[in-house]
């Protein structure tokens, strides 16, 4: 009876611990959540199909360079992340490298996540892991012979990946630097608004001026305050509306892939973040 | 502006509102078959897959009639989400049936 009594008291404590660990954990998961939405990476890791579970890979992204099929990132231990450790997710957004250590493709945008701080790439961990595993196995990358092996991604990184490592600009706002987080890390806008070189490395001196040979040949606009070609007439009410709803300054409402950014992202945040990015965008110099 | 609730007026919202609804509930009636002519926007899609179309615009339209009504109402709230449903209707279509604007 003692024992007994002994055992129940210790699987009670234990219950305890864990309601309370998951208590924390919930935040975390919820956070992380947050996170997923803001790195847009819904977009690129759900099939585009009907009915397609969210993150279990898929999407196929035709670019310039073959078609890169998005992999799965639910915690399935065989087609998804579930055997990866904190360290091999770090080292993918970090190193751009797999945890067997090879190099990804820069289609992986790690070049732009290398600046999300540790502790918000750990809480999108957790919420990856907090998901339903998804057995889903994803075709290999469809890819020109000079870049069908993983050396070609290395010997890209050696010539063009730097990681960066976000730095607040002291002398501006808040907002303005809660903004250029948001927009050249986390959210990687210029994976997209940005043109890119030859061999795909993006041309940061021309940051966010459009792209008119983006993925899937869809022309991709200017974006920074420029006011004939960008959106410096916009006002940032109307940018943070736009972001939150797709609606264009003049009534219009968007198609095409930022729809489906709205969708997945920018709809999902709070409106002092999109804000935030209001305010960054705004203050790019003007380019043509 | 006044869905946005940056200004007041609700007379006028409750004018364009239906105005809104009044146009977008003629859309099923705009691209009859053979009417894929000349330069438009309108993507081949909407003659391949008219079932699929005819549920965008219908999406649409309940949109625009639930606006109405909530313009009608006058709360804030409900105005607000109920553009914003509008707004996804209107993307709805504009994803899979027309190019791609610059």
């Amino acid at each position: 009876m003692i024992a007994s009594g002994a055992r129940r008291l210790a699987i009670a404590a234990g219950l305890l611990l864990q309601g309370a660990a998951g208590a924390a954990g919930d935040d975390l998961i919820a956070k992380g959540k947050y996170l997923i939405h803001a790195g847009g990476c819904i977009t690129c890791h759900t099939e585009d199909a009907d009915g397609a579970v969210p993150l279990a890979g898929g999407y196929a992204l035709k670019s310039p360079f073959g078609t890169f099929y998005a992999p799965n990132i639910t915690p399935d231990k065989e087609t998804g992340i579930g055997n990866w450790s904190d360290e091999d997710f770090l080292r993918a957004f970090y190193e751009g490298t797999n945890p067997e250590g090879d190099a990804y493709f820069p289609a992986f945008p790690y070049t732009a996540y290398s600046g999300v701080r540790q502790d918000e790439l750990l809480a999108m961990k957790a919420y990856l892991f907090s998901l339903e595993p998804v057995r889903k196995e994803i075709p290999e990358h469809d890819l020109p012979a000079f870049m069908s092996s993983r050396l070609a991604a290395r010997a890209w990184q050696l010539s063009y990946f730097e990681p960066a490592r976000f730095e607040p600009d002291t002398t501006k706002s808040s907002p303005w630097n809660r903004g250029a987080y948001l927009v050249r890390h986390l959210g990687h806008c210029g994976e997209c608004h940005t043109p890119r070189g030859t061999l795909g490395a993006l041309l940061q001196e021309q940051e966010l001026t459009g792209n008119p040979e983006g993925a899937d040949g869809e022309s991709i606009p200017n974006i920074t305050g420029d006011r004939k070609d960008g959106i410096g007439k916009w006002s940032l009410s109307d940018i943070e509306y736009f972001l939150d709803i797709g609606m264009l300054p003049d009534g219009d409402f968007t198609g095409g892939s930022m729809s489906d950014v709205i969708e997945d992202n920018t709809s999902h945040l709070t409106p002092e973040d999109r804000m935030a990015i209001a305010t960054y965008l705004k203050s790019l110099a003007p380019e043509d | 502006m006044h869905a946005r609730g940056l200004v007041d007026g609700q007379e006028f919202l409750v004018k364009h509102a239906n105005g809104l609804a009044n146009g977008v509930s003629e859309l099923q009636q705009l691209f009859p078959a053979g009417s894929n002519v000349e330069d438009s926007d309108a993507l081949p899609v909407i003659w391949e897959k008219p079932e699929e179309f005819a549920a965008a615009i219908d999406k649409a339209v309940a949109a625009t009639q639930k606006f109405v009504a909530a313009a009608e109402s006058g709360d804030k709230e409900a105005i607000s989400s109920a553009f914003r449903e509008v707004g996804g209707s209107c993307r709805g279509c504009h994803d899979t049936f027309r190019v791609p604007q610059d």
